[in-house]
């Protein structure tokens, strides 16, 4: 089930309000999160039932480690070398779950490639959200085999996996971020302000998906389609259009999940903060996916011993976490090559860690590259293949003019534009191109301007909720929703 | 007192919020765009532009006495001709591929709803050896087709139908004269010529030999009775068949998969099915005119002719001059494979299209 689709809202949402703070006000506080739990589960596996075998068994097989781990624990009265061991064939569990379903195919197609075989690739449809539920229990794990978490009542542990704001796309979380938010018997009762201030914030993310991402998305995909017919304006349009499209779809996603938990009184992690105003690639990665780096430098980095090692071992463990990181977003090379390019930024910036410049002009120009360097990075991350992608680099820098651009500002052909256009081909049919254009400059203008301000929880818990955020927020909600009827997933939940 | 304030702006946006879906929801029905609930009032127009959104809302919920059934091919022809001739009401049900089954689907569904006095049909030969499916009406968009009220929300609620569906319906029946003749018509914007109707076309390099003339006939036949059986239902209505033109490129399609003979077969044999009924009128369009398939100046590419050759279409019918017995069709049919087997005589002799553009585009 998509946050960005009709049941969600108008079924499954107000369900999962009703249920949750009904049983709590009835003191049934164990039936609520059991309520929740069934509800995540029927969020998650709503357009494929086989989904809720997958995750029941990961869960329970998580669980069950983490069972072991406490009985020796208890018996052996903290045998270190067993639970380590055990926690280990945990976490190969997850990682072998995660490699069949993710980078099997990947893996067999390499293989063929570099050693001329012909295995046969499987028919495997990717899970939704299997990285964000996997890394949760990953992380939980290695908790669990260090004693920096208890062994949690199952349905604790159920509802710290399957919280569906977070399930599919992040953040994501630490058990000990979650599990005492559910068990807070302060946080049971409804609280209008949260219940107000978290519709804000989904109403804005919901917008951010269905207004702006999914609209530069027509201009983004038919680029990225049409590589032979562009010429270097329209390439530049649609790796710009990409850019935006990804904030706004990553960013309407993470608002919704917060917007969605602040009303059930549940703080859920920041996990994006305003990325495109981040004057180095090293403050991009603590703005962006905030919790799949944090994972990452807890989990992996540290482990490996860090900054603490000399800067050639600093490097060398930058590059891994983000060739992870690059893994992680996807079973292709692309994805890979795109970690890396980022990896050798932060690589580089954290030996050579220059101070903070005062200047004006120096921290424009830091911005700037900054921007630039993630704009083209992103080309690796929209494109199928590194041919692809090379080639839609060519484009860019081929310098070339054929006029694409009009192809591509009607490739936008919305609604919104309709009326408009049928107006001013009234008055002057040659007009009609030029109104494409303006509305691409307008979409992008949005985009560019929405990417300076501050993040909309930040802005929901500072604004006062009066009658005009009622009437501007209603207008924008009612958009969203007539718009929904072309829905379309978000960009992260494939991840 | 804060929590007041919060709960009061929470209310506030459900009602207002819910006001104004309600009052999307009920400009829809209102005007509804799709026929969905009713045909057209207010003084509005049948207005079709997207036949998969509407052709099920039009047959159910508007005043019609004749259709038009058939493919894209089909959806070109001007239907005033028509109404002009048989003093009738013709709506056009045209389906995307043209499948038998869907299209008789269609034509049962207006049986059901009019008193049908003529069906004009485009029979598409290659549609004769479509599956068949008697529920077929997938060409239909499922939430318009399906009797459940609760998918309506995607029709209510949708921005393309309340930004730009509702004002063209509005504008085109309040401030233009729309020509309901034209409906689907895109023949009218497309530009025609020898290069256009070139440039998707990619002929299989190796000609097969011919098939079999009975290959797929299960199929044939199975589609054909579908045809008959409405025919044989009602008597009351008449059905004018028509074999919609194809240019040479598209026979040659048919010529090099080695579906000529079989397609030719076929022409003939549902004559002889459904030409034994008094109701049945066959016409051949123009679908053997050396000028309407040879010259590719008509063409937007290669399937769809040009808005004037269309039109002969149905000039065929209406001055009866394309009227067909068993005998002439025989003829007719003569006609047609003389012409393409010369076409491609030509085509193998010369190697490439050049003669198209000098002694065929005359």
């Amino acid at each position: 089930m998509l946050f960005n689709s009709f049941i969600f809202i108008f079924i499954f949402y107000p369900v999962v309000l009703i249920g949750w703070f009904g049983l709590n006000n009835i003191k049934k506080y164990t039936l609520a999160k059991l309520f929740v739990v069934l509800m995540s589960l029927w969020f998650y596996s709503y357009t494929n039932y086989w989904y809720l075998i997958l995750i029941l068994s990961s869960m329970i097989g998580n669980y069950a480690i983490s069972y072991l781990i406490q009985t020796i624990k208890s018996k052996n009265n903290g045998s270190d070398p067993l639970i380590k061991l055990t926690g280990a064939v945990g976490i190969i569990f997850n990682l072998a779950l995660l490699f069949y379903f993710k980078y099997y195919n990947f893996f067999i197609s390499n293989i063929n490639a570099i050693f001329k075989t012909d295995y046969f690739l499987r028919n495997i449809t990717l899970p939704l959200g299997i990285s964000f539920f996997t890394f949760q229990q990953i992380g939980f794990l290695a908790d669990r085999m260090r004693g920096k978490a208890e062994h949690y009542s199952i349905i604790d542990y159920m509802l710290f996996v399957s919280y569906f704001p977070q399930l599919v796309a992040g953040p994501i979380v630490k058990h000990g971020d979650m599990i005492p938010q559910f068990n807070d018997l302060s946080l049971k009762k409804i609280n209008w302000e949260n219940v107000a201030r978290g519709m804000v914030i989904f109403t804005v993310g919901l917008s951010k998906k269905v207004l702006i991402a999914d609209n530069l998305a027509l201009i983004a995909n038919y680029c990225f389609s049409n590589i032979n017919d562009l010429d270097s304006l329209g390439a530049i349009v649609g790796m710009i259009s990409y850019t935006f499209q990804i904030f706004f779809d990553f960013s309407g996603y993470c608002d919704m999940a917060m917007g969605l938990g602040k009303m059930m009184n549940i703080k859920i992690l920041v996990n994006f903060d305003s990325p495109y105003k981040s004057r180095s690639v090293k403050e991009f990665w603590r703005r962006w996916h905030i919790t799949l780096n944090k994972f990452f430098t807890e989990y992996v980095y540290i482990p490996l011993g860090g900054n603490r090692k000399g800067k050639i071992r600093a490097f060398i463990n930058v590059m891994v976490i983000f060739f992870l990181s690059g893994l992680w977003h996807g079973a292709n090379w692309t994805f890979v090559i795109w970690g890396v390019c980022h990896g050798i930024c932060v690589a580089i910036q954290s030996l050579y860690d220059a101070k903070e410049a005062k200047s004006k002009v120096i921290l424009f120009c830091k911005w700037l590259v900054t921007f630039l360097f993630v704009n083209f990075a992103w080309v690796l991350f929209a494109s199928n293949n590194i041919k692809t992608a090379l080639e839609y680099y060519k484009k860019i820098f081929s310098l070339s003019w054929n006029g694409s651009i009009m192809s591509v500002a009607y490739s936008t052909d919305s609604s919104i534009l309709h009326v408009p256009l049928s107006l001013i081909k009234r008055i002057n049919g040659d007009l009609v191109s030029a109104t494409y254009i303006v509305y691409i400059c307008i979409l992008l203008g949005i985009a560019a301007f929405l990417c300076t301000k501050e993040s909309a929880y930040s802005w929901s818990e500072k604004t006062k909720l009066g009658t005009g955020s009622l009437m501007g927020l209603s207008i924008i909600f009612v958009l969203s929703i007539i718009s929904l009827s072309n829905v379309s997933p978000f960009l992260y939940s494939n991840f | 007192m804060e929590e007041k304030i919060y709960k009061n702006f929470f209310k506030k946006f459900i009602i207002l919020s819910g006001t104004f879906l309600i009052i999307i929801a009920a400009l829809v029905i209102i005007i509804d765009p799709f026929f969905h609930y009713h045909g057209p009032i207010l003084g509005l127009k049948r207005i079709q532009t997207m036949k998969e959104y509407q052709v099920n809302g039009i047959l159910l919920n508007t005043e019609y006495n004749a259709i038009l059934a058939g493919s894209s091919v089909t959806a070109n022809i001007n239907t005033d001709i028509l109404n002009e001739r048989f003093g009738c009401n013709t709506v056009k049900t045209i389906a995307s591929g043209a499948y038998t089954s869907t299209l008789w689907y269609y034509i049962e569904k207006a049986h059901n709803n009019q008193e049908l006095d003529y069906v004009f049909y485009g029979l598409d030969i290659f549609a004769l050896y479509s599956e068949v499916n008697r529920d077929s009406m997938q060409d239909q968009v499922l939430y318009l087709r399906d009797n459940n009220p609760i998918n309506d929300i995607y029709y209510l609620w949708n921005i393309d139908v309340l930004l730009k569906h509702i004002p063209y319906m509005m504008a085109e029946s309040y401030f233009h004269e729309y020509d309901e003749g034209m409906a689907y018509n895109f023949s009218q914007y497309a530009t025609c010529g020898i290069d256009y109707a070139l440039s998707n076309y990619k002929p299989e390099g190796e000609i097969h030999p011919m098939n079999d003339i009975t290959n797929n006939s299960e199929l044939l036949y199975a589609n054909v009775e579908l045809l008959e059986e409405s025919i044989r239902e009602h008597p009351e209505t008449e059905y004018k068949f028509f074999f919609p033109v194809y240019s040479c490129l598209w026979w040659d399609r048919l010529y090099r998969a080695g579906e000529f003979e079989q397609y030719l077969w076929a022409m003939e044999y549902v004559y002889d099915v459904l030409g034994k009924y008094d109701n049945v009128e066959f016409y051949k369009g123009v679908f053997n005119d050396w000028d309407s398939v040879m010259n590719l100046n008509n063409y937007s590419d290669h399937t769809h002719a040009s808005y004037d050759v269309n039109q002969l279409q149905a000039y065929s019918i209406t001055t009866g001059e394309g009227l067909l017995d068993k005998e002439r069709l025989l003829v007719e049919i003569d006609i047609l494979r003389t012409m393409i087997y010369d076409f491609e005589d030509r085509l193998m002799r010369d190697g490439n299209w050049d003669f198209l553009f000098s002694e065929y585009a005359q």
